[in-house]
């Protein structure tokens, strides 16, 4: 019973027992009928049963409540899980599912806490990353009036997969953004020098580009239009560089030529040295500030300009300093300066404004260097030669002292005479070898050149040569003087017995020039010695280059030498019948020709008195035809020498067509029109033209023509 | 061939139909070159002008499209493509050389300076230096950067022709003289030749084995050098360009690149194609009515330009400026024609030994 006490059903059922039996006493009491009793209980049934189905639908109620709100969780859940990519924890399954409902949601609602307080963290990572994709994106995009709407985010997907995603783009993005910044401030300092080279104000610039560029603090636009423009302002200017230092370098290159022409001091130069060494630099190699300015090529302009105007002043006066110095050049080497009457004309030709004067001064200068490099390879014979003719001088001296009878006195300055006398002998002793080594020096220098060697015009070998036969001659007479001093002697020694009387030594003739012509006739001597030369030259040439033709002919052909003499022979009378006649037309010399014909004349009459029947022509006559039998000799070994080498043939070769001395400044002469003129009237059987030479002389005339 | 064939033929200005290059030079064209890489045309005139023209060819068909040009003060004689593709250097009567880097679009400038007219021009790709050769006797190579010629070569006497292949490279100078240079050593002549023909040297070509040479001259002939002098019993000459008994001058010789054949162009107004060694005459063109000056191929031989113009041979006489037409044309060489034959006909060959 205890145990069915303790059960409140038991106990509500006692209850509902005990009170059903006080129902049963009243109703007896009362005396209620059956029916009503019947009728009194079914009520009470019916009332019972509607609360317990209250009950029942209320649990019912409160059941589905719970299990839908486990459903709810259960979702949220998943949606974040799936949302943020992981897998979630909570995976109600079912079957193993146990306890109730309650535990179950009592469970799940931390977990779905959790969750939500991690999907918050994620969203707001990916609003931080998206805001700022965002301003990137607008910075690059350059819509700086675009407003920054909030970033709109992807509810669904929150993956740390897509925060990646995200973070890449994020770098990608910045890294795009300093690339920009970095092309912008590379362009930005390349304008900058550009613009300071060209003197151009940098910050205008730049703003016409971008006004936000100019602005050193403040965010810069890094639109693709943005550095479009910039690269477009960067190549604008190159090209204006690029136009400006050609520019530059052109008047720089005018400069240098102006000056060379010139001669401007360096002093003068100094100042536009930084001009000059950038003649040619490239594009890259200028940066100095402003050295492209318009005000810096405006002051380089002037210059020129300035330059030019001396120039045009100066160009008469250069011509002629350049002349002066061309024939102070063929002075010091002995070479026969230009034609003067054909410097005259060019430079009447410059007054008249025909000519450039430039292109004169381009001949001359030229031909200065012509002449400066033939003077080098001249320079050895040139010494050789000095030293020869201050031998000649010493050995005529000598000749004077030997004369002189009175040389033995006694008297002041005998000794250093002496010494003098002594050193001559030797020096004179020296001589023929000295002319040798010199002739063969020549010789080996024409080979050489192809050309003749010059002395002051007059062929070297020609005055070699002359002067070998002058020394034969002055032998003989020295010959003929000892016999006669023996048949003096005689003479003497036979008055010695007659009157018994000595005579004191007297002075052949003139004794008292004596003395003079013991230093003077040095230069009297060697003048003689000169005009002797400049008597032949023309003929020489002529019967050289005749040879020389000969010679070659002969060569090439590979006939006997052995006909060749009797040839040249042959020549002889006519060279000399003419060597009389052809002096006549030298007439600058002419005064020292007639000097030096009566210089010798009056020499051969002191020497020999008793030839004075001897006339002028034959004591010319001997000499000229040793002249050739000398010559022919030299020809001769010229020949086999030329046989034995057949390489100097092709040398050679070019003998006969010009001397270079002569014919080079008609062949450079700088007026194409003039020159060509002069050239086709001169020669025009010997220079070959190709078709386009003869047109453009054609087209010259014809533009001559119209002028 | 009959005289009346022969005016008959003469008067027609374009008797091979080849293609015409417009707008032409208003004056006789001295020289033409293709880009080395591409097949851009540049010609040189005696109108001051340096014109470029871009060819296009496509199954046979040609079209040609003016590009840029440009002028010297003078007449311009020769023009030369560097070996990049990129630049000409053209030079004529202002004795000047001028350096035109076309494909970047930048100006030409001067390069190169001499006493006289420059008349030949050609790039040594393997010293990087242009040679020019001038009527003022020298020959001056010129590293472009520059202002100084790197050396100058004295000439025996005025330059009239020049031909480069790789390190051979041959000088052709008034009184006939040849010289031949090897480019690894510039500075020195390696051989001086007498030319084999009788006439002034006109025109040469390096054989592009370069153990020889081709000359032209002014006399209607062309002779075969040999450099090697194992190899002289192998030179002859043989006539070529005459009409009838008129001597014709032979204005230009260009080897195929490929097949290693010649054209040899002249006054007469024809081109013919040689085989230089089996001796053979592949082709003869009809005659056009004016001379042929200057011709060249492109770079692999399937393009021949040839300019038709006066050239002075008769002189200032003959020169008629009214009706004288500058054309350039192109010719498009069968294979046939360039190709070196296997077998060839001796019966029919007419070039012969020619008396020296």
């Amino acid at each position: 019973m205890a145990s069915i006490q303790k059960d409140p059903i038991l106990q509500v059922e006692t209850t509902c027992g005990s009170l059903l039996y006080e129902l049963q006493i009243i109703w007896d009491e009362v005396g209620e009928t059956e029916t009503d009793r019947d009728k009194m209980l079914l009520e009470l049934e019916r009332e019972c049963l509607e609360v317990y189905r209250r009950k029942v639908d209320q649990a019912n109620r409160c059941r589905a409540q719970l299990r839908q709100a486990i459903a709810d969780a259960e979702a949220e859940l998943a949606a974040i899980c799936s949302a943020m990519g992981e897998r979630p924890v909570h995976i109600r399954q079912t079957d193993q599912s146990v306890g109730s409902l309650k535990q179950e949601l009592g469970r799940i609602l931390p977990e779905l806490e959790e969750m939500q307080k991690r999907k918050i963290e994620r969203r707001n990572q990916f609003v931080v990353v998206l805001e700022e994709i965002n301003s990137i994106t607008n910075d690059i995009r350059g819509q700086g009036e675009l407003v920054h709407s909030k970033p709109l985010i992807d509810e669904t997907d929150l993956s740390m997969r897509k925060l990646e995603d995200l973070h890449c783009q994020l770098q990608a993005l910045q890294k795009e953004k300093i690339d920009r910044v970095e092309t912008i401030r590379k362009h930005l300092c390349t304008l900058y020098s550009h613009c300071s080279v060209l003197g151009m104000d940098f910050n205008e610039v730049v703003g016409q580009v971008n006004p936000t560029l100019s602005d050193p603090e403040g965010p810069r636009s890094l639109s693709d239009h943005t550095i479009e423009k910039l690269g477009a302002a960067v190549q604008k200017l190159r090209e204006v560089k690029i136009q400006r230092m050609q520019r530059l370098q052109d008047l720089a290159t005018t400069m240098l030529e102006l000056w060379n022409l010139m001669d401007t001091p360096i002093e003068e130069q100094q100042e536009y040295q930084h001009i000059t060494c950038n003649i040619a630099a490239s594009e890259q190699e200028i940066t100095e500030a402003n050295s492209l300015s318009e005000d810096f090529i405006k002051y380089v302009e002037a210059e020129v300009v300035r330059l030019d105007e001396v120039k045009a002043s100066k160009m008469k006066e250069l011509v002629l300093k350049k002349r002066s110095e061309l024939e102070d050049i063929c002075r010091k080497t002995h070479l026969l300066p230009v034609s003067d009457s054909a410097i005259d004309q060019t430079i009447a030709a410059i007054e008249s404004g025909i000519v450039d004067a430039t292109m004169v001064l381009e001949h001359l200068e030229q031909h200065i260097s012509k002449i400066k490099e033939e003077a080098l390879s001249r320079k050895e014979i040139l010494e050789r030669v000095e030293k020869w003719l201050s031998a000649c001088d010493e050995e005529s001296w000598l000749e004077e002292y030997n004369r002189d009878d009175n040389r033995y006195n006694a008297g002041r300055g005998a000794h250093l005479t002496l010494k003098r006398a002594e050193k001559a002998r030797n020096l004179v002793n020296k001589l023929p070898g000295m002319v040798e080594a010199l002739a063969s020096k020549t010789i080996v220098w024409e080979q050489e050149k192809g050309i003749e060697f010059l002395y002051d015009g007059i062929r070297l070998l020609s005055m070699l040569e002359e002067y070998n036969l002058l020394r034969q001659e002055r032998e003989e007479e020295h010959r003929r003087q000892r016999d006669q001093k023996k048949l003096q002697g005689q003479l003497i020694a036979e008055q010695e017995a007659l009157y018994g009387s000595k005579p004191s030594p007297s002075k052949p003739l003139g004794g008292k020039k004596a003395p003079r012509m013991s230093t003077g006739g040095a230069t009297n001597r060697r003048l003689s010695l000169g005009a002797a030369m400049h008597q032949t030259p023309k003929p020489n040439k002529k019967a050289d280059h005749r040879q020389n033709d000969g010679a070659l002919s002969n060569g090439r052909r590979g006939l006997d030498i052995a006909g060749l003499p009797s040839r040249k022979q042959s020549m002889n009378p006519s060279e000399m019948l003419q060597s009389p006649l052809v002096r006549k037309p030298f007439s600058p010399i002419s005064t020292t020709v007639i000097a030096s014909k009566a210089n010798i004349a009056t020499t051969t009459q002191q020497q020999l008195p008793k030839n004075n029947t001897v006339n002028e022509i034959s004591s010319f006559a001997t000499p000229v035809k040793n002249i050739n039998s000398i010559r022919n000799l030299e020809e001769e070994k010229m020949m086999t020498m030329m046989m034995q080498t057949p390489k100097n043939v092709a040398a050679m070769i070019p003998i006969p067509s010009t001397p270079a001395t002569v014919s080079v400044p008609m062949h450079t002469a700088p007026t194409p029109f003039t020159n060509n003129a002069r050239l086709m009237s001169e020669k025009p059987e010997v220079v070959e033209y190709s078709f386009e030479e003869r047109r453009l002389a054609f087209m010259l005339q014809a533009e001559c023509g119209l002028v | 061939m009959s005289t009346s064939g022969d005016q008959a033929t003469a008067r027609n200005t374009n008797p091979n139909n080849s293609y015409e290059i417009t707008p032409s030079a208003t004056d006789s064209v001295s020289s033409l070159s293709f880009s080395p890489i591409a097949d851009i045309l540049v010609a040189t005139s005696w109108d001051c002008q340096v014109r470029c023209w871009e060819i296009t060819r496509s199954d046979g068909s040609i079209s040609s499209e003016p590009k840029v040009s440009m002028s010297h003060d003078n007449p311009v004689l020769c023009s030369a493509w560097k070996d990049d593709g990129t630049t000409v250097f053209t030079g004529g009567c202002d004795k000047q050389a001028k350096m035109w880097p076309l494909l970047s679009g930048a100006q030409p400038f001067t390069v190169a300076m001499h006493d006289a007219p420059i008349c030949e021009i050609a790039w040594i790709p393997g010293m990087n230096l242009l040679v020019t050769g001038s009527w003022d006797k020298t020959l001056k190579y010129w590293d472009t950067r520059q202002p100084t010629p790197a050396h100058t070569q004295q000439l025996p006497d005025k330059c009239y022709a020049l031909t480069v292949k790789e390190s051979l490279m041959v000088v052709g100078t008034g009184d006939r003289n040849l010289l031949v240079f090897d480019l690894k050593n510039p500075q020195v002549e390696f051989k001086r030749i007498e030319s084999s023909l009788k006439h002034q040297t006109r025109c040469l070509a390096a054989f592009p084995d370069q153990k020889g040479f081709l000359v032209g001259s002014i006399g209607g002939s062309v002779g075969v050098h040999h450099i090697d002098d194992a190899q002289v019993s192998k030179n002859y000459t043989f006539k070529c360009h005459r009409v009838g008994n008129t001597i014709c001058s032979v204005n230009s010789l260009n080897f195929h690149p490929i097949y290693g054949t010649f054209i040899s162009t002249g006054s007469d107004g024809t081109f013919s194609f040689w085989d230089k060694d089996s001796k053979t005459r592949l082709k003869a063109m009809s005659r056009c009515d004016q001379p042929i000056t200057c011709s060249t191929f492109n770079h692999d031989g399937a393009l021949f330009a040839y300019a038709v113009g006066y050239d002075w041979s008769k002189g200032a006489e003959n020169h008629k400026p009214d009706t004288a037409k500058t054309s350039i044309y192109l010719h498009l060489p069968e294979e046939a024609d360039v190709k070196p034959r296997s077998t060839y006909k001796v019966g029919r060959f007419t070039v012969k030994k020619e008396q020296i």
